[in-house]
């Protein structure tokens, strides 16, 4: 009689869990991009320019996990048809 | 608020074929926007060759050489003839990509198939290109590096490759597609939650609107744009090492 809502709960909660599991790793990896950028261009400025470039095609691959755990979280959303 | 992100798809049947062939029409029909986008934006880049110091002319010039330095600095030497491969996948994804930021429209890539196609062609281009450069015998040899049992990481990593490329790309820009039908009525819900009426959200619901796409449609595509080109010179690179 519940099934359906007990579906939706667990897809609701799984994506949610999914989401944030998901973006801990990539957020870390960020954050240690940006910090090292940061002291790599406080100890030598002019290699900023070059170093902005690098940094952010880094942030983009790290960031790519986050971008799978939430494709998954919006699956579970839209396949159980919950939003 | 079902069907965010969803695609339109029509189904016909071939009668030789005895199958039934699936094909998305919004897709093709933007793509061809974007294709007709970039040859009209050629043209005029190229009519403008002959007058002396065009605006448009310079900067695209300095896009090419920058991208056809980081070509000779990936591929010792052979890089140059890879630079308008890079560029032509740059420029396409990236209008592909800010054709989203248009309401009404959609991006190309926020279709996996346009982002598969572009991998499995960056794919297959790099593998021929190391054939042809080591020959086939240092090709096949260089699954079995270091030892001998590498065989199926190897190969695992190759496939991987090409659908972490292709599904970086669909990623980011579906992510913001879905930002951007998610908008409004998180901003109507906020407002008539608070209690205030449903017509004083519009200044809310246009202002961010308009940060959603500056960021994931504008910063967002560029970025993701560079990173696939580049990536798609790295993997050509790697494969053609000796």
């Amino acid at each position: 009689m519940y099934a359906n809502e007990l579906i939706k709960a667990v897809a609701f909660m799984s994506s949610a869990i999914a989401m944030g599991m998901g973006a801990v790793g990539s957020a870390i990896g960020i954050g240690r991009i940006g910090a090292k950028d940061i002291a790599g261009s406080a100890r030598n400025p002019e290699a900023e320019g070059p170093l902005l470039k690098t940094m952010l095609i880094a942030m983009a691959i790290a960031s790519t996990t986050a971008m799978y755990a939430l494709l998954v979280a919006l699956l579970l959303l839209f396949v159980t048809g919950t939003l | 608020m079902s069907g965010i992100g969803e695609i339109a798809t029509k189904t016909f049947y071939v009668p030789g074929l005895e199958t039934n062939l699936t094909y998305n029409p919004q897709t093709m029909a933007f793509t061809g926007v974007v294709m007709f986008g970039i040859l009209l934006l050629a043209f005029v880049v190229v009519k403008s060759k002959g007058k002396k110091l065009s605006r448009i002319f310079t900067v695209f010039e300095l896009l090419y050489k920058a991208f056809d330095d980081m070509a000779e600095e990936a591929m010792h030497g052979a890089g140059r003839k890879f630079t308008p491969l890079v560029f032509t996948i740059f420029v396409f994804v990236l209008f592909s990509n800010w054709l989203g930021v248009i309401p009404g429209m959609q991006s190309p890539t926020n279709d996996l198939n346009t982002c598969l196609a572009l991998g499995i062609l960056v794919f297959i281009i790099a593998h021929t290109s190391a054939i042809m450069k080591k020959g086939f015998r240092k090709y096949i040899k260089s699954y079995f590096e270091p030892f001998f049992f590498f065989l199926p990481m190897n190969i695992i990593g190759e496939v991987g490759k090409l659908v972490s490329h292709s599904f970086r790309l669909f990623g980011n820009i579906f992510a913001g597609a879905i930002i951007f039908a998610l908008v409004g009525p998180v901003v109507i819900k906020t407002f008539n939650a608070i209690g205030l009426p449903t017509y004083s959200a519009t200044p809310a619901i246009l202002g961010t609107y308009l940060a959603a796409q500056a960021f994931f449609g504008l910063f967002v595509g560029t970025i993701q744009a560079l990173v696939f080109a580049l990536l798609a010179l790295t993997y050509i690179a790697i494969l053609r090492e000796e």
